[in-house]
């Protein structure tokens, strides 16, 4: 945990209430140690990133990861991604699309919407902690980017 | 004997006009023509032999020979015989030294007038005859019939001829030949002039006729007005006016164009730029009617005018706008059709959408549930190792054999049992999506190296079961036309039930092979697995979810079989097995016909 600055989070955005406990779960097992926030639809997860509005009971944090389902009951993944690329807060923040999905056009459509990685959710609870532990591992330790005041320019 | 002679001849002219008067007014009774003729003849002969000529003192001759020959040539033989009876009739009574010889002067020329009749008309029946020589022909008669007549004056008695014959040389066999020759032309131009008018007439009733009596409707107008100058039955008949009326009538009455159109149209067919017409024509007690007329010029005495034939031409009209109304119906029905088609197949398309879409969407939402129960149910085993409750480590086969009753269950092997499940329920899946997919998958036939493709596929999957034996062949050189990524499922398909039903055999043998017999090589995956009875299988063997093994033996979803089967049909090609219990199966399969890439 070297390059890691202490307001930073992971943002889970999933709608399934189970998918978004046992993320949860495999990141404590795992031993990331970041706060969270889970966001239940599109709305909320982009409220949270581009602190569009303070909500009462977290405080105010820069997501380092936002991990994005593309099923959300208001809104497409997709849509939710775009709207991240177009901040110049969130521009540079890795967004790991994690998805149920098994269609080649999701997939697509993530990386040309700027998706950092596509990872296809797997049934198998062991696949999924290791998934986890290397996702983690790469986007918030191994990857560089540059922090949000020089984005901001 | 000028005098006379010359009045015979006067005589015989005025007769020949006679002759020709009656031929003329009896004209269709042949044989009173001949009986009258013949009457008529025989007064001439009386006639002339009331005025004869006297060659020397005491002896009379007359022109009787020229009459008779006359009779006999142009009237024939019952004129002659009519005319020759009626001579004799006369001469006879009058008895005389003469008698006989004037008999016989009356008897031979018919005779050879007759005979020379009889020759005429056997000349003219002869289609070939050549230009007759009227003048020298009818000379050469005229001098047979007078050498006759001087012929018969040996018959007078007391060898009076010694004396007559010289006398008569002169008159008979030099003047009365020339003047019957010059009395047959007359009769021949006569007898031309009433053939011509006879023709003429005959002509003329044959082209009334054709006016009269044909049932086409056929009008004669003047065109500088328009005005009907002839209609015949047909024509009264078809417009129901009666004749004076449509003579009295204008076509303008008749044709419904305006009277303008019908002038411009008059002056066309007048300079023949168009003789084809077809109008609307009124009729008497009808409504208008669809005509074709044929109209041209025609000269009657000097003035044109023209000649139109009128044809009923509604039915023609009628069959078709019925045909057209028929034609424009079939369209209908036909544009009716392919819509309908295009409607069903978009439908097809629609539904093919639907059935992927739901496809799809069965398997993402069954996933998400299955994937809490797998993750849980682990995250549970964790939390109880860490309690102690469960031993960690744990060993499957220990939890089956020992079955020692236990106060509590076994919480380890009850969570294996739902680890096992999940996994199952993820394959299933999984292959509900694949076989699918394999349905609606776009084709993009090429053409593969399937000995290349089956060698990758034996070494993954033989890979994975390091603890087995295997034992593979795949024939060299082996291609097809197909999809490749529907092509490796089938292979993988058909060669992991190999793997699977050869797991009790010592050693596996796998053979991917291919045979020659047709136009189209079948292939085959042989093993010499567990089998099955293939007969009694049947069709079922490639329907879904089928097993022909306990799941305990031989793990699967069933599902694999109706892929392989699904990819074969989607190119056109089929499948088939060939398997007894016990003793390994064969399964053959072809892409169809070689399609061109």
């Amino acid at each position: 945990m070297t390059a890691t600055t202490s307001h930073e989070s992971i943002l889970i955005v999933e709608d399934n209430p189970d998918d978004a406990e046992l993320a949860v779960i495999a990141l404590g097992q795992k031993g990331i140690s970041l706060p969270y926030q889970i966001a239940r639809n599109g709305e909320e997860a982009l409220d949270i990133a581009l602190k569009r509005k303070h909500l009462p009971d977290q405080k105010p944090i820069e997501p380092g990861l936002i991990l994005l389902d593309l099923n959300l009951p208001d809104k497409n993944g997709i849509e939710v991604l775009k709207e991240l690329r177009a901040s110049p807060h969130t521009r540079y923040v890795p967004v790991v699309v994690l998805t149920t999905s098994m269609l080649e056009e999701d997939m697509i459509q993530s990386y040309e919407n700027g998706a950092n990685s596509f990872v296809r959710k797997p049934v198998d609870f062991a696949t999924f902690l290791h998934y986890i532990e290397l996702i983690c591992h790469y986007w918030l330790h191994t990857n560089l980017r540059p922090s949000p005041a020089i984005s901001q320019r | 004997m000028l005098t006379t002679l010359f009045q015979n001849i006067t005589i015989l002219i005025s007769i020949s006009v006679l002759y020709h008067f009656i031929s003329r007014s009896l004209k269709g009774t042949p044989s009173a023509v001949s009986v009258l003729n013949g009457v008529l003849l025989g007064a001439t002969a009386i006639l002339t032999m009331l005025t004869p000529f006297e060659i020397e003192k005491g002896l009379f001759y007359d022109a009787r020979s020229v009459v008779i020959g006359i009779a006999g040539f142009f009237g024939g033989p019952l004129t002659a015989v009519i005319a020759a009876a009626i001579a004799l009739a006369y001469r006879i009574p009058r008895g005389g030294a003469g008698v006989i010889p004037g008999s016989l002067s009356i008897v031979f020329p018919a005779i050879l007038s007759i005979i020379a009749w009889q020759a005429r008309r056997r000349y003219l029946a002869n289609p070939q005859r050549r230009k007759p020589h009227i003048l020298l022909g009818t000379w050469f008669l005229g001098l047979l019939i007078h050498a006759s007549v001087v012929f018969v004056q040996l018959a007078l008695p007391g060898g009076r001829w010694h004396q007559v014959i010289p006398l008569m040389l002169f008159p008979f066999l030099v003047v009365f030949p020339i003047v019957f020759s010059l009395i047959c032309l007359l009769f021949f131009d006569n007898e031309r002039i009433t053939k011509a008018a006879q023709d003429l007439a005959e002509s003329e009733a044959r082209y009334r006729s054709l006016f009269e009596n044909h049932h086409t409707v056929m009008l004669i107008i003047d065109p500088s007005t328009g005005k009907i100058i002839d209609a015949n039955p047909a024509a009264v008949e078809f417009y129901g006016w009666d004749r004076a009326t449509l003579t009295n009538m204008h076509i303008q009455d008749i044709n419904t164009l305006s009277p303008q159109e019908v002038e411009a149209e008059m002056a066309r067919a007048r300079t023949r730029d168009k003789n084809v017409f077809y109008f609307k024509h009124r009729r008497a007690n009808a409504d208008p009617i669809d005509v074709e007329v044929y109209s041209g010029p025609i000269t009657i005495k000097g003035k044109e005018l023209l000649f139109s034939i009128v044809h009923d031409n509604s039915q023609r009209i009628r069959a078709e706008r019925e045909l057209q109304a028929l034609t424009q119906k079939l369209e209908l029905q036909v544009q009716e059709r392919t819509r309908s088609l295009e409607e069903q197949t978009r439908r097809l398309q629609e539904l093919n959408k639907e059935y992927e879409a739901f496809a799809y969407s069965i398997s993402h939402d069954l996933r998400a549930p299955l994937r809490a129960i797998a993750g849980f149910s682990a995250i549970l085993g964790e939390s109880l190792q860490e309690q102690g409750i469960i031993k960690p480590a744990l060993d499957k086969k220990s939890t089956g054999t020992e079955a020692k009753a236990s106060p509590s269950p076994d919480l380890a092997h009850i969570l294996d049992r739902i680890q096992s499940n999940v996994s199952r329920m993820q394959h299933l899946i999984d292959d509900m999506l694949m076989l699918s997919r394999t349905g609606t998958k776009k084709m993009n036939p090429q053409l593969i190296d399937l000995t290349q493709m089956a060698r990758e596929i034996l070494s993954e999957l033989t890979g994975q079961q390091k603890d087995r034996h295997f034992e593979c062949t795949v024939q060299n050189g082996m291609t097809a036309i197909a999809d490749p990524d529907l092509a490796r499922i089938l292979l993988v398909n058909l060669i992991s039930n190999a793997v699977k039903f050869t797991k009790d055999r010592d050693i596996a043998h796998i053979e991917v092979g291919a045979e020659y017999k047709s136009d189209i090589p079948r292939f085959f995956v042989r093993d010499n697995g567990a089998g099955f009875d293939a007969a009694a299988a049947g069709d079922r063997l490639f329907a879904p979810f089928q097993r022909f093994h306990s799941e305990a033996s031989f793990e699967g979803t069933g599902i694999g079989l109706s892929i392989v089967k699904r990819i074969v049909e989607r190119h056109n090609g089929r499948v088939s097995v060939e398997s007894m219990p016990g003793q390994g199966a064969t399964f053959y399969f072809d892409f169809g016909e070689v399609k061109q890439i």
